[in-house]
């Protein structure tokens, strides 16, 4: 979020960020993009907020959130209602299993009934609720409607991981291709954000009914939301040029700047032996080249002319792959390892995040979209 | 004997008949007798089914048709006839009895499908006839047939009068004639003013003649006479056309009847052109000559004439523009239709350019060259050999004028660079819509840089295509008024343009190349030729085809303050990304320098990021600091113009405070380094910049002092500085450029 304020710093000193007409957002992306976008309040206020917001972090709201509010006992209830019930018939399941793969005793139907009956114990609060509640301190009761800046459209993403397929919150409508709309009233910014931001190793998804309207037919369906950065880690899909907008979302634009706090390149120095730490470099390699192929792509967009500039400013981006470096500039080593895990961030490394987005901003639009 | 397609038709129609039920029914087959002979069979048609309308073919319950089969068929089509002549007064129905099925055989007719094909033709034909819609509504309208017997054709070329009732009387100019075609320009009525040279007899009917025209002049006179046009008008415009031949020279007689257009739309006039052979012309002469008003022997000898005489209709090529649709007319080049164009330049893009224009009806050519046709170029630059030793400009524009002689097509072997410094003759090149300049030449380039220099500037769009050293690129720049910069301002701006693309290294490395082996320049003929590229015809024609077609895209969509490029590129590779580029320019904003006379021309992308640093500046120091920043692009001493492309902000060693800006320089070397090295030194250090927050853009006592000190040391080396100002506020800034000179410190 630190890098992110530096680079819209930049982008207000060009006078660029009131021509902004989509912000498409993405897991901790969201909360800043949302911050903008539902304030209606100018840059220097929204920047001090902002800072504030920084230095005191959100995981003390989602602590204070957690353990004084009744998410506490909704938590511990959906421990005891559903977590205890769904590890002991998961033991069941998988005796079941053991038993039919060494005797052949016909088990199978019985383990898809209590693999079904699992799925439907409640879930009334978790870490992830926990956090939404945070937010709507934030964001009140504010819906992704009610955009605060004149002709500006938003675009939350999120995934729904019963589908595999992106779920959006917008300005204009919300839902994924395989739901259809949601119906009614929109959802709220801070269950946008929340859903968004909800990264599947820290917290746990979101789950969450709505009725839906897909092809002229109403449904009510139930969805299991996490980080979007899982389907889209840039959240550019929205934007691309070439997609069927009778399938998706579409908003035609005509450059892309992509602000991507990611720490770039792994060093190579761990060696992810166990269990946790080979999944979790997994996921993390997935999701790199998942990356690399999106910002390959709109390069690309841009060299046949479907896309008149993409910039992508990259917290991780080496710095002698610069077009240039600044005598003054923030080196990615001065700043990569910093967590993105909304903790209070100290006064230097708030510097040094802010500084290095606002630096990188500026070369890159200096080099690849200096008209703009 | 049948031939092979013959046997394969009968055994098609068999089956036809076979599932017809009795609609159809063969009556006779003759076979041919010797292979190569037509077969032809014998039909009856049941046609009671088929709907009827008034002015339909009132076709009987049964109609015979006589089909024959070519011994090529499916490769020559089958002919249908009437056994009968009855409807011979409808349109579709010619010689009296043939069926005409086909307007375009060569696309409507498919081999393939054989007579079953050709039966449901048959069909259509048959129920659209009885329902009066083989021309529907909407459509062209079937033109009435003459059977031509001349091997003369006519070409009209001017929109016919509109005759009022009873007819239009008069003659058509005859502008070129050889032995191939007469062509026929204005119409004179005959009551008009007679110009001189030979002319052709014309009669217009403001209405329709029957769908066959009479192929006898007692015919013609009496279906004339039908429609009140008196004989004795016929014979004297035939007797006025005769004494305005030369002897032994044809006559034509133009009829003009109401039976062109669109069926439902209006009627415009269809020409039929009879041929008056020389030799009878001759005898009517005589007659005329003969007669007295006592013995009017010319009237006798007319008469006598017409009660046997035969007419040779001609062919008729249509050229009128109310008749013809011009081809070209949706296309690109119909912006060029009309115009007024300067050519500078009639060599390989040039003389390909002016061809393209001719045939795209431009309306004026002013043709610029020095050189003259050589035998080497006649490889790849549109000359003929005939026109070795010729002037270019000359010969393009005899090659203009022979492609379309309605072009006024000037030349001019006058040196462009020389021209441009005569008033009354850039006055003449300033009066065009567009000016194209395809010298390729710097000599050209700069001096129209320096011609158009002063701020504003008024002329044309002018338009630059030049080719890359093998013709498999070339590279094109629109200048336009409200812009500042011609050919060689583009030119520069394009190669900053591609220098900031890894992407497009192949097009800078053609047009500015760095690499020793580019250095070593073609000469066609060792040491005695100007160097020049190696490139075939049609390399050449290729790439100005399309560069010609995207100048006329730019033209036809103007925007008057935005100057662009655009790369093409033939080298062939059809995979990967993108090899073209287009870029465009918003103006830039110029400043005039007081101190030395400079133009500097501030680019908007240096604005703009001369704006974000003192929107930085207000945000973070309040808005009393000053702030400032390095200045980049280039300095043309010659034509005195700075070039501000790029800047920086201010550098971190800088002191800012509200008395002063101090620029400091760390990281400016290395920052002009990867400028110079990158743009390939089109871009380096030329000044700097700062503001004064809240005032007037002028350099004050500090800035004096300042430069003062800069310019007498020997720690800067240049000859010169820049210094930009920027006053007032991010918001509204206010903005000056002073030149420092050495020189000026050192008198």
């Amino acid at each position: 979020m630190a890098f992110h304020l530096g680079c819209l710093r930049a982008l207000h000193d060009r006078g660029l960020l009131d021509k902004v007409k989509v912000v498409s957002t993405v897991s901790g992306g969201s909360v800043i993009g949302a911050c903008y976008a539902y304030s209606s309040d100018d840059f220097t206020t929204f920047d001090k907020k902002l800072v504030e917001l920084l230095q005191n972090g959100i995981q003390r709201m989602i602590v204070k959130e957690t353990l004084l509010s009744s998410q506490i006992a909704k938590i511990l209830l959906t421990l005891i209602i559903t977590g205890l019930p769904t590890l002991a018939l998961w033991c069941l399941s998988s005796l079941l299993a053991l038993l039919r793969i060494f005797t052949g005793i016909p088990t199978r139907r019985i383990e898809r009934s209590l693999a079904t009956f699992r799925q439907s114990l409640p879930i009334l609060g978790s870490l992830t609720t926990a956090f939404e509640q945070a937010l709507t301190r934030l964001f009140g009761s504010k819906t992704v409607r009610d955009v605060a800046r004149p002709g500006l459209h938003v675009v939350i993403n999120a995934c729904d991981l019963k589908t595999g397929t992106a779920f959006r919150f917008g300005s204009q409508r919300s839902g994924g291709w395989r739901y259809g709309q949601i119906d009614g009233v929109a959802p709220t910014v801070a269950k946008a954000v929340a859903a968004s931001a909800a990264f599947p190793i820290i917290l746990p998804p979101l789950i969450e009914t709505f009725r839906f309207t897909k092809a002229g037919r109403a449904q009510t369906q139930t969805v299991v939301l996490t980080d979007g950065g899982v389907f889209d880690n840039l959240g550019v899909a929205v934007l691309e040029p070439g997609r069927d907008g009778d399938i998706t979302d579409t908003y035609p634009v005509t450059h892309i700047i992509s602000l991507n706090a990611g720490p770039g390149q792994l060093d190579g120095g761990d060696h992810p032996f166990w269990w946790a730490s080979r999944v979790a470099k997994s996921f993390e390699a997935v999701h790199r080249k998942s990356q690399d192929h999106v910002y390959a792509r709109l390069h690309r967009h841009v060299e046949t002319g479907d896309l008149e500039g993409f910039g992508m400013v990259y917290l991780g981006q080496q710095d002698q792959r610069l077009p240039h470096r600044p005598a003054d500039l923030v080196s990615r080593d001065e700043v990569r390892q910093y967590p993105t895990d909304f903790a209070p961030i100290p006064a230097k490394d708030l510097h040094l995040l802010v500084k290095r987005g606002e630096q990188l901003t500026h070369i890159i639009i200096d080099r690849y979209m200096p008209h703009l | 004997m049948k031939s092979e397609g013959q046997a394969w038709a009968l055994g098609q129609l068999a089956e036809i008949v076979q599932a017809s039920s009795g609609s159809l029914e063969i009556i006779e087959i003759v076979e041919p007798a010797v292979q190569g002979e037509t077969a032809s069979v014998s039909l009856s048609v049941d046609c009671s089914g088929y709907p009827r309308k008034e002015g339909g073919i009132p076709l009987k319950a049964r109609e015979r048709l006589l089909l024959k089969l070519p011994a090529k068929f499916p490769l020559e089509l089958p002919r249908l006839h009437f056994a009968h002549k009855r409807y011979r007064d409808f349109s579709h129905v010619q010689w009296g009895d043939y069926i005409c099925l086909y307007q375009a055989p060569d696309s409507e007719w498919q081999p393939e499908d054989g007579l079953f094909g050709f039966m449901q033709r048959v069909d259509d034909w048959l129920r659209a006839a009885a329902v009066s819609e083989l021309d529907p509504a909407g459509m062209p309208l079937h033109p009435p047939v003459t059977y031509g017997v001349s091997g003369t054709k006519v070409v009209p070329t001017q929109n016919t009068p509109t005759p009022e009732p009873p007819f239009w009387a008069g003659y058509a100019k005859i502008t070129r004639e050889n032995e191939n075609r007469i062509e026929l320009g204005q119409w004179i009525e005959h009551s008009g003013t007679i110009p001189d040279g030979r002319l052709a007899a014309v009669v217009l009917l403001p209405t329709g003649m029957p769908h066959e025209y009479p192929d006898t002049l007692s015919g013609l006179l009496k279906e004339l006479k039908a429609r009140d046009v008196p004989v004795e008008i016929i014979r004297l415009m035939i007797q006025l056309g005769v004494l305005r031949s030369e002897s032994g020279k044809s006559l034509i007689f133009v009829l003009g009847a109401a039976m062109r257009g669109i069926a439902g739309g209006q009627r415009l006039q269809h020409q039929a052109c009879w041929q008056i052979d020389a030799k009878r012309v001759d005898e009517i002469r005589e007659a005329i000559k003969a007669s007295t008003d006592d013995s009017p022997v010319d009237i006798a000898d007319f008469y006598i004439w017409a009660e046997k005489a035969k007419i040779e209709w001609c062919g008729v090529l249509e050229d009128r523009p109310e008749i013809v649709t011009r081809r070209d007319a949706e296309s690109a080049l119909a912006w060029w239709a009309g115009r007024h164009v300067v050519l500078f330049g009639c060599g390989a893009i040039g003389s390909a350019v002016a061809m393209l224009l001719a045939r795209a009806g431009v309306g004026k050519l002013q043709l610029y060259d020095k050189d003259s046709v050589k035998p080497g170029i006649l490889v790849r630059q549109l000359f003929d050999r005939y026109q070795i030793g010729v002037n270019k400009a000359k010969a393009t524009a005899e090659n203009v004028r022979f492609a379309n002689p309605s072009v006024e097509a000037l030349q001019s072997s006058a040196d462009v660079v020389r021209l441009l410094e005569n008033t009354d003759r850039l006055a003449d090149v300033l009066a065009a819509d567009v000016i194209i300049n395809a010298t390729a030449s710097t000599m050209v380039a700069t001096s129209l840089e320096k011609q158009f220099q002063g701020w504003p500037k008024t002329h044309p769009p002018i338009i630059s295509m030049a080719l890359g050293h093998k013709a498999d690129q070339a590279l094109m720049t629109m200048a336009v008024q409200d812009a500042p910069g011609i050919t060689l301002d583009i030119d520069r701006r394009t190669k900053i343009a591609l220098s900031n693309l890894p992407k497009a290294k192949h097009v800078l490395d053609e047009f500015w190349p760095v690499s020793p082996d580019r250095t070593r320049l073609f000469q066609p003929e060792p040491g005695c030729s100007s160097p020049t590229f190696r490139g075939s015809a049609a390399d050449v024609m290729a790439l100005t085809a399309q560069m010609t077609n995207v100048a006329s895209r730019w033209l036809a969509n103007p925007s008057a303050a935005v100057s662009r490029a655009r790369s093409f590129d033939l080298t062939g590779q059809r995979t990967g990304a993108l090899r073209e580029f287009e870029f465009d320019w918003p103006s830039d904003v110029i400043l005039p320098d007081g101190r030395n006379d400079f133009q500097v021309r501030v680019s908007q992308a240096a604005l703009s990021g001369m704006r974000s640093w003192m929107r930085r500046s207000e945000r973070v120091n309040g808005r009393h600091v000053e702030t400032g920043g390095i200045l980049f692009g280039h300095t043309d001493e010659f034509l005195k113009i700075i070039w501000v492309d790029e800047i920086s902000g201010p550098p971190p060693d800088s002191v800012q405070s509200a008395a002063a800006f101090v620029c400091g320089t760390a990281g400016v070397f290395e920052m002009n380094a990867e400028k110079i090295k990158r743009t390939r030194k089109s871009v380096a250090f030329v000044g700097m910049w700062h503001t004064h927050p809240g005032g007037m853009p002028l350099p004050s006592h500090t800035d004096y002092s300042a430069m003062a000190k800069l310019l007498t040391g020997d720690e800067f080396q240049a000859k010169r500085f820049l210094m930009m100002i920027i006053g007032a506020d991010s918001s509204r800034p206010l903005i000056s450029g002073t030149v420092f000179e050495r020189a000026d410190y050192q008198s």
